[in-house]
């Protein structure tokens, strides 16, 4: 690997270690604040307790995202310095708000901890709220950067050089609203079937007593209907960033689609292997004319492919595959979410059949790697670009020729990191089993099917 | 005052607020370590108690500085982003390390032991390694090579004097200030033994900082700029420094019950303050010497005013949070001391 490309690992991977944390830092607090106003509205104990124990999640696990970004934040100046002088004189607002996002999180965070049964029922609910507010916030300002980096308005380009600056257009740019509104709910979604997933490999276990078995059966039922609502407002998000990327970046989305000839009545193709050698995607498969209803909302309309741009300036092809998992992955999110409701409301029971639970437990990774794709996606397709259209990614990195020892500590230390987290999560739960809190779970059906609803 | 002045005392302002939380929090940590090995788990509880809860919110005034830099004087954060890489990827790997060991002591208590040393150790080198950026700050170091690109030879920096005269100066200064706030911190919880135990270190460890104070400033390299003839100019601000040490020292050796250790550790941050806006005032106009300005490094002005404004607005928004935060705080350490105590002093769960 060249210099570049050992800066762009370095901080690939970094970025990737990162976003696993912020995601979980992003959904968890919705899912206290939601488990705090079902526990005071319907008085369940089962919903109180859920909280408190996703708040421990969320404390182990916030300080190591707490870490990895301040790592990508420090990472960003020392890799790709040139880049840093001119985001510190177009778009550094959002990274600056972000601090104080970021602040009013974990000081609520502390409050609702330390506070604890101090609080009042409404502190406690409004310190969830903000918290919740904090991070979220957090997680839309740092992605208003990434938003301008992909349309990168409010400013005239004098040789590579930003004049004429306007902060506002800058920092509501073209792409802020879907980009942010689709990582945002695909966060809440992502760690709702992730909690579920863990409430499906505890019903799976055949140790459980009924007492255990009820209290996740309900934490099943509130984040089942969490991540049913958010999979399928992610997929129309999705659709509208499509839309988006027809638009402001089409060779991005011809990318995507693998799409290398300008066409009207662009097929849409699913799966399939992106060649340059062939010009076409082997393999797949073929859906007429659905690309350019995607794109345009005709299906005679004119999709830009690869062929409209020069060859140096495309992005790497393999990115349709990323594209499409990231799809596929959001599809299955919603098939299994429909599965389960469809199966409750037939059956009428809080009991979901075994493999069911099973495909719950994938689900939950699957919506991780779903994550994933999605922002390997944006990013490799943004390449050769660090700001589209302004500069490259090579004339942004740093001079400094010593990345490649420090990709190889980096990588050691986020492999440690990873391993201990998990570690002290299962440690944590061993420790603390449910029947540490003194809770009257209620077994009785016909009421939790109305809790179902609730939730 | 122009506004690039302004921009650079601010700058200042969040260094020297880092500084102090910074110091505290890291020393704290260093604290508790030391006194685990002497068993002393009053004193060691005291220590973590405090570090627990905050050590998340001064971790945030860190990533700050950083990002005011950038949208304040780009100029700089490139300038640094480009030399900075290895050590600034050092001081990463050992927060990383901090951190992460931290926040699994939530997880499992018996694996205390590696916890509070990783977390200690740590503590005491961290500020030693950011003080050593003021060393290459006034130059001697970094030079330009081909094509203007700023280089900084590592070894030469890491084995100079002067910067292990630095590092010492930064882990000897937290470490008083740090013993100071958890004695006062003690007192406050009213466990007058565990204050006594912090204000021995602090006795103990507040010359050895002045003095290593004073050699990181006198210490001078060829090429540099002559920070020494520099700042005395600014004698008078440099002069109530001193004294305010001198007072906030002496406070510490009135009989035990009376010692008004409230007033020593306010005394020591003026002391701080004032030391570091003499050292900044005489720093000015350069961010690097001598090849980089503060009005060089400046963002355009509509970033430069939006910046300073977002962190006034985002610091008094967020103030009632903060009010309402120390007031459970405080209550918590009353709570933490008093259950400390009633167990006894030496629980087996931790030998
Ligand atoms: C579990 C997560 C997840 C799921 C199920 C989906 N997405 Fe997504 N997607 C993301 C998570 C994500 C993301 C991680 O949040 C990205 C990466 C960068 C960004 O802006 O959001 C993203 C980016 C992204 C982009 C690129 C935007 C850009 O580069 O500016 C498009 C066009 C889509 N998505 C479209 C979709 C569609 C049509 C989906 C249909 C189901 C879909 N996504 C599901
Ligand atoms: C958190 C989710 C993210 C992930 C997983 C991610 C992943 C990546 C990856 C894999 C690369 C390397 C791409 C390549 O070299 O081809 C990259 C590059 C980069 N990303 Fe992201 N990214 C994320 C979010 C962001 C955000 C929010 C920003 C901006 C604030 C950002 C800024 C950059 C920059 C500056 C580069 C280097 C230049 C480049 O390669 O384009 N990333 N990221
Ligand atoms: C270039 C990209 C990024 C940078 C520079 C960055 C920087 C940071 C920093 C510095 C922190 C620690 C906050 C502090 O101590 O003040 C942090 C935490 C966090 N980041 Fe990132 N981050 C990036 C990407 C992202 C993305 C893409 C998201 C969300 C989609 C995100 C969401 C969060 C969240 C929610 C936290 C709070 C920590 C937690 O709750 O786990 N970050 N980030």
């Amino acid at each position: 690997m060249n210099h570049v490309e050992m800066a762009r690992a370095l901080f690939g991977i970094t970025l990737g270690y990162h976003i696993v944390y912020a995601t979980i830092g992003v959904g968890i607090p919705l899912l206290i604040f939601i488990a705090e106003i079902v526990a005071a509205r319907t008085k369940q104990q089962v919903y109180q307790v859920f909280a408190v124990r996703m708040v421990r999640i969320l404390l182990l696990l916030v300080g190591v995202g707490i870490v990895t970004g301040t790592t990508v934040a420090v990472m960003l100046s020392v890799l790709w310095p040139t880049f840093m002088r001119v985001v510190g004189q177009v778009i550094n607002v959002p990274f600056e708000m972000e601090i104080f996002a970021f602040m009013l999180e974990s000081l609520f965070l502390a409050i609702y901890v330390y506070g604890g049964k101090r609080l009042s029922v409404k502190t406690r609910i409004l310190s969830a709220l903000f918290m919740s507010i904090g991070s979220t916030a957090s997680a839309v300002l740092i992605t208003d950067v990434n938003s301008f980096m992909n349309t990168p308005t409010g400013v005239t380009w004098v040789n590579g050089s930003p004049t004429q600056i306007d902060l506002l257009r800058a920092f509501f740019n073209p792409a802020f609203p879907t980009e942010l509104a689709h990582v945002v709910v695909s966060a809440y979604m992502a760690v709702a079937f992730v909690m579920s997933a863990v409430a499906a490999k505890n019903l799976l276990k055949r140790d459980q007593t009924s007492e255990e078995r009820a209290y996740h059966r309900q934490t099943l039922s509130l984040t089942m209907a969490v991540g049913g609502v958010t999979s399928v407002l992610t997929a129309f998000i999705g659709d509208l960033s499509g839309k988006f990327l027809a638009k402001f970046q089409p060779e991005k989305l011809a990318a995507a689609e693998g799409l290398f000839h300008t066409t009207r009545n662009a097929p849409l193709v699913i799966g399939g292997i992106a060649s340059a050698a062939t010009q076409s995607v082997v393999g797949g498969i073929h859906v007429p004319d659905l690309l350019s209803w995607l794109a345009t909302e005709r299906l005679d309309g004119k999709v830009l492919g690869l062929d409209h741009f020069p060859q140096n300036t495309w992005p790497p092809l393999f990115v349709h595959l990323l594209f499409d998992t990231m799809v596929g992955i959001g599809s299955f999110c919603i098939a299994v979410a429909v599965t389960y409701w469809v199966y409750r409301f037939r059956a009428k029971t809080l009991d979901v059949p075994g493999w069911l639970l099973r495909v719950i437990f994938v689900t939950g990774f699957l919506a991780m790697i779903g994550i994933e794709a999605g922002w390997c996606f944006a990013e490799f397709a943004r390449q050769p670009w660090i700001i589209y259209g302004v500069m490259t990614v090579s004339q942004a990195v740093t001079p400094s020729a010593s990345v490649g020892i420090l990709f190889v500590g980096f990588v050691s230390l986020y492999g440690v990191l990873l391993i201990a987290t998990i570690w002290a999560l299962k440690r944590y739960f061993r420790n603390h089993p449910l029947s540490e809190y003194q809770v009257t779970y209620t077994t009785h059906v016909v009421k939790h099917e109305k809790e179902g609803n609730l939730a | 005052m122009n506004i690039v002045a302004l921009g650079a005392a601010f700058i200042w302002a969040m260094i020297s607020i880092y500084t102090i939380l910074g110091g505290i929090d890291f020393g704290s940590s260093f604290w508790r370590w030391y006194f685990s090995r002497r068993k002393n788990w009053e004193a060691e509880e005291v220590a973590h108690s405090f570090v627990s809860p905050t050590w998340e919110l001064v971790n945030s005034f860190l990533v700050l500085i950083p990002v005011a830099i950038v949208g304040l004087f780009p100029g700089a954060a490139y300038a640094y982003g480009s030399i900075l890489l290895i050590p600034a990827s050092m001081v990463l790997g050992l927060l990383i390390l901090r951190g992460a060991y931290w926040q699994f002591g939530y997880a499992s208590e018996q694996k205390r032991g590696p916890i509070i040393w990783v977390v200690g150790l740590t503590g005491l080198i961290l500020p030693g390694l950011f003080a050593t950026i003021l060393g290459l700050s006034q130059g001697g170091y970094v030079s330009r090579g081909t094509q203007g690109a700023y280089v900084l030879p590592l070894a030469k920096f890491l084995f100079s004097p002067q910067v292990l005269v630095f590092l010492a100066f930064g882990i000897l200064m937290a470490l008083y200030l740090s013993a100071l706030f958890l004695a006062q911190y003690a007192k406050q919880a009213g466990s007058l033994e565990t204050f006594a135990a912090f204000r021995r270190s602090a006795q103990w460890v507040g010359p050895l900082s002045a003095v290593s104070g004073i050699l990181a400033i006198v210490s001078s390299m060829h090429g540099q700029l002559d920070m020494s003839h520099r700042l005395v100019t600014w004698w008078p601000i440099l002069g109530l420094s001193f004294v305010m040490f001198l007072v906030g020292y002496a406070g510490l050796f009135r009989p035990v019950g009376m010692t008004k250790v409230r007033m020593s550790l306010w005394a020591t941050v003026i002391q701080l303050v004032l030391a570091q806006i003499a050292y900044g005032c005489a720093h000015y106009p350069y961010v690097l010497y001598p090849y980089l300005t503060f009005s060089d490094a400046a963002s355009n002005h509509s970033m430069f005013v939006t910046t300073l404004v977002i962190f006034v607005a985002g610091f008094a928004l967020l103030a009632p949070g903060f009010y309402l935060f120390r007031s459970l705080f405080i209550k918590d350490v009353q709570s933490v001391v008093s259950q400390t105590a009633s167990r006894g002093t030496v629980t087996p769960k931790r030998g």
